[in-house]
């Protein structure tokens, strides 16, 4: 397998975006170059998981069609029905950078023949049907097995694709639910908090993750694998350490809100001008007189009741309101400048807002900025690690309902130009 | 096939303080891949402190924390900071196929153990450094513990999510949830330079911050800022339709957002007239009137339980579902048949249940997990068994401190 991978389709390489990232990435090697994904996914769960494949390097081919388009073409949960056209969501675009699209229509028996045939020439294929409708069009695992002996199809859904609930749906606040991990969230003694679309993206990484686990696997046996995920148990792994307390008290975990059962202070304090908070965490005798120190040394925090853990525990209410007495005086930016200087984890409740005009954000270049070919440039956040030889990277936005139709089944099929015309004018191609 | 031979033959060397960095290698010793843990000689790490404690806690000195993200691993005490202990480090890296670390941004250059150093004892390594800011920029410097870095990542000022009190304090996820998807993201990065290294005999080091990989999640709604102007509240109303909703004895969670899950709702609640108003005939016009249908949502569901809610709501199409709490995940049926939680044997806290991974590899069965290594546990088995030392050596560096 060729480090590089294979040549892009030329007309995408001239629409290259600026590189994610600090690490210089013209001609660097891509750590999944060669590799080719036939993608199913829709939404943002799946189409998560294969954006990050496709910034780590597989060449992506997202399978849609007019008849189905990939739903975040017309709508997100937030911010409702937002259809401006089914090549100018900008849902659509920032989910999907770096993919090819071949818009193809699976109810046609011509349209599956030739993504059979397309798989034979794949490494990995992805879905987030619901579980059975694929195996509906004969296209499953043991088919595709049939024309690539050593693919590998990894399947994502709310419960997986067996037991009883296997045929539920649910949007990413329902993972969240039935994975347990919203029964935690919250304030003491309040209800529990609803997660949004970061559910959808946190199942995303697993699902790359298992991908990139299979293709290890392939690599060392020779052999393909079906990995079949759960994005409600992606989710209850964040709330893993809630089972062990189960396991070893008996308790049943509640929200706590920002409070730590060792520390304290431990919480966020309100500073000057409207919504602006610090957090702020003390966890040693150390950091206490550090941050007293850091504050004049008010007589508050020389109380008895200050002057061990447990009592500061016991007394945070109270600990807490004066504390933000002294935050509240101070602009957000400034107290942590001057806390952290003293050693004290201290950082701002980041809005989205922050995160965009944040110098050190900026200094590692989070932001990358795309240009879709109907839309105006759109700015994002890019893959969030850094390789020192294979650089993630960002390098061409969203593809336009089948703009690749004509590479892909030329170029990777061979089917001639009249060929793809007569499809096109059948409707397989649409 | 079992789902523990995914990653057989990979080999991984953990150093690690934190939640993040402990998960990461723990999601490739739960796939099969041989991960050893070094432990400083005085103790455990900083989660090897923390609870949850069993009731009995003399059992044991390991809390919750600690067993759970240290399963399946091997531990070694050795302290890298000696001159032998380094040197040492260096020999235990060459066997390696990954180095998974937290030490703040700068140490390893510090002690000895720079990246440039490991990759020329083993060219093929893959480094993977997680600490809260990176290791490059004007924070990467900055303390942390998972409050701050939840926050620094844009997760916690949007929480709680439907805020009805918007002027208090925004809060982070759970205690840990952070950290471990920090973890994951880490891993993925990690395995894809493995991956890579299978192909070529070429390591790297990869450099991950915690604050950006809790960005990534969020990275849909903190677009909405650059883009168009848009600061997103605790307070903002977050769907068009649906939401959370009361039911007889708990919380669900109700989002018919599509044509056919909009009319399964209304099957559901036995086609009410209300229903069939001109005002709720599409997904544009319900949304204009989302407020009165969460009204009539609310009315329907508060008199009926979240089980029936939930497999009645999802039999007519509805995509809905119960907050459940982590004992209600343990008895359900789904994830019993899925295999999710396996079980662990331990010496003295006898078998605990484990949440394992989110995915399966049909082929196989999982099986149980291995207890979490007591501090040393494997140093005649890394060290002599796996570097070829003697017997005496082992002995030496131990009377010397070296190792424990």
């Amino acid at each position: 397998m060729s480090p590089e991978g294979p040549q892009r389709h030329g007309q995408r390489a001239r629409r290259w975006g600026k590189p994610a990232g600090n690490w210089e990435t013209d001609g660097a090697p891509k750590s999944l170059g060669g590799v080719r994904i036939l993608d199913f996914t829709w939404a943002w769960a799946g189409p998560h998981g294969t954006y990050l494949l496709a910034s780590l390097g597989a060449e992506v081919i997202k399978v849609e069609s007019r008849n189905r388009p990939d739903h975040s073409r017309m709508r997100s949960l937030a911010a409702g029905p937002s259809y401006r056209g089914i090549d100018e969501a900008p849902w659509f675009n920032d989910m999907n950078p770096n993919k090819l699209s071949l818009s193809i229509d699976l109810q046609k028996p011509r349209a599956v023949e030739i993504i059979k045939k397309l798989a034979g020439h794949c490494d990995v294929v992805t879905e987030n049907f619901r579980p059975g409708v694929l195996k509906k069009l004969g296209l499953n695992y043991e088919n595709f097995r049939k024309v690539k002996p050593d693919i590998i199809m990894a399947s994502s859904s709310l419960n997986g694709a067996e037991g009883p609930e296997k045929n539920y749906i649910g949007y990413a606040p329902n993972f969240s639910a039935l994975g347990g991990i919203s029964s935690l969230t919250g304030r003491p003694g309040e209800p529990p908090s609803v997660i949004g679309g970061r559910s959808d993206i946190l199942s995303g990484v697993y699902l790359a993750f298992a991908v990139v686990a299979a293709l290890c696997f392939r690599q060392r046996t020779g052999k393909g694998l079906y990995v079949d995920m759960s994005s409600r148990e992606a989710m209850a792994c964040s709330a893993g350490e809630a089972f062990m307390e189960y396991a070893l008290t008996g308790r049943i975990p509640k929200p706590e809100g920002n409070a730590d059962e060792n520390m304290a202070p431990h919480n966020c304090y309100p500073c000057r001008g409207e919504g602006a908070w610090i957090s702020l965490a003390v966890g040693s005798e150390g950091e206490w007189e550090t941050l007293c120190r850091a504050m004049g040394d008010p007589r508050w925090a020389k109380e008895a009741r200050f002057q061990s853990p447990e009592g500061r525990l016991r007394h945070q209410e109270e600990l807490d309101r004066c504390l933000g007495e002294w935050t509240r005086q101070w602009d957000r930016d400034e107290l942590v400048t001057r806390l952290q200087g003293a050693g004290i984890a201290a950082f701002g409740s980041m809005s989205n807002k922050d995160l965009a005009e944040d110098p050190h954000i900026h200094s590692r270049g989070c932001w990358v900025r795309i240009k879709p070919s109907r839309m105006k440039e759109r700015i994002m956040v890019g893959p969030p690690f850094r390789f020192s030889k294979t650089p993630a990277r960002i390098e061409s936005p969203a593809p336009l309902m089948g703009e690749h139709n004509r590479y892909i089944l030329g170029e990777i099929l061979d089917f001639s130009g009249e060929e793809i015309d007569i499809l096109q004018e059948d409707g397989v191609l649409y | 096939m079992l789902n523990d031979n995914i990653l057989s033959g990979i080999r991984v060397l953990e150093w690690a303080e934190g939640v993040s960095a402990s998960y990461c290698s723990k999601l490739l010793a739960d796939l099969g891949a041989e991960v050893i843990k070094v432990e400083s000689l005085t103790g455990r790490d900083s989660t090897g402190q923390r609870g949850p404690f069993s009731r009995e806690k003399n059992h044991s000195d390991d809390g919750g924390l600690f067993l759970l993200l240290n399963a399946n691993k091997k531990g070694i005490t050795l302290d890298p900071a000696q001159p032998m202990g380094r040197e040492l480090f260096v020999q235990v890296i060459k066997k390696m196929d990954c180095f998974v670390e937290d030490r703040p941004a700068g140490e390893l250059d510090k002690i000895g153990l720079s990246p440039s150093i490991l990759l020329d004892a083993q060219p093929r390594l893959v480094i993977t450094s997680i600490t809260p800011f990176g290791q490059t920029g004007p924070y990467s410097h900055y303390r942390a513990y998972p409050l701050n870095t939840y926050h620094a990542g844009g997760s916690g000022y949007v929480l709680p999510f439907e805020d009805d009190y918007p002027e208090r304090e925004p809060i982070r996820g759970w205690r840990h949830s952070g950290e471990i998807e920090s973890g994951i993201t880490a891993s993925l990065a990690t395995l894809t330079a493995v991956f890579y290294a299978m192909g070529t005999g070429e390591g790297q080091r990869i450099d991950i911050s915690k604050q950006e990989a809790l960005m990534n999640l969020e990275r849909m709604d903190l677009g909405r800022y650059p883009n168009d102007g848009e600061l997103l509240m605790r307070a903002k109303r977050p769907f068009r339709i649906g939401g959370k909703f009361h039911c007889r004895d708990g919380y669900v969670v109700v989002l018919p957002v599509q044509e056919n899950q909009w009319q399964g709702l209304v099957r559901f609640m036995g086609n009410p007239e209300w229903a069939k108003e001109e005002k709720y005939r599409d997904e544009f016009t319900r949304a204009e009137h989302a407020e009165e249908i969460h009204g009539r949502i609310s009315e329907f569901l508060a008199s009926i339980s979240k089980e029936e809610a939930y497999h009645n709501g999802q039999a007519n199409g509805v995509p809905i579902s119960p907050i459940f709490d982590v004992s209600e995940l343990l008895g359900s049926p789904q994830l019993r048949t899925r295999g999710f939680f396996v079980p662990m044997k331990h010496p003295q806290l006898g078998t605990l249940t484990l949440p394992s991974l989110p995915f399966v590899f049909p082929e196989g069965q999982r099986e149980g997990y291995a207890p979490a290594p007591r501090l040393g546990q494997d140093n005649e088995r890394v060290f002599c068994g796996l570097l070829g030392l003697p017997m005496d050596k082992l002995d030496e560096l131990r009377k010397k401190g070296v190792v424990g």
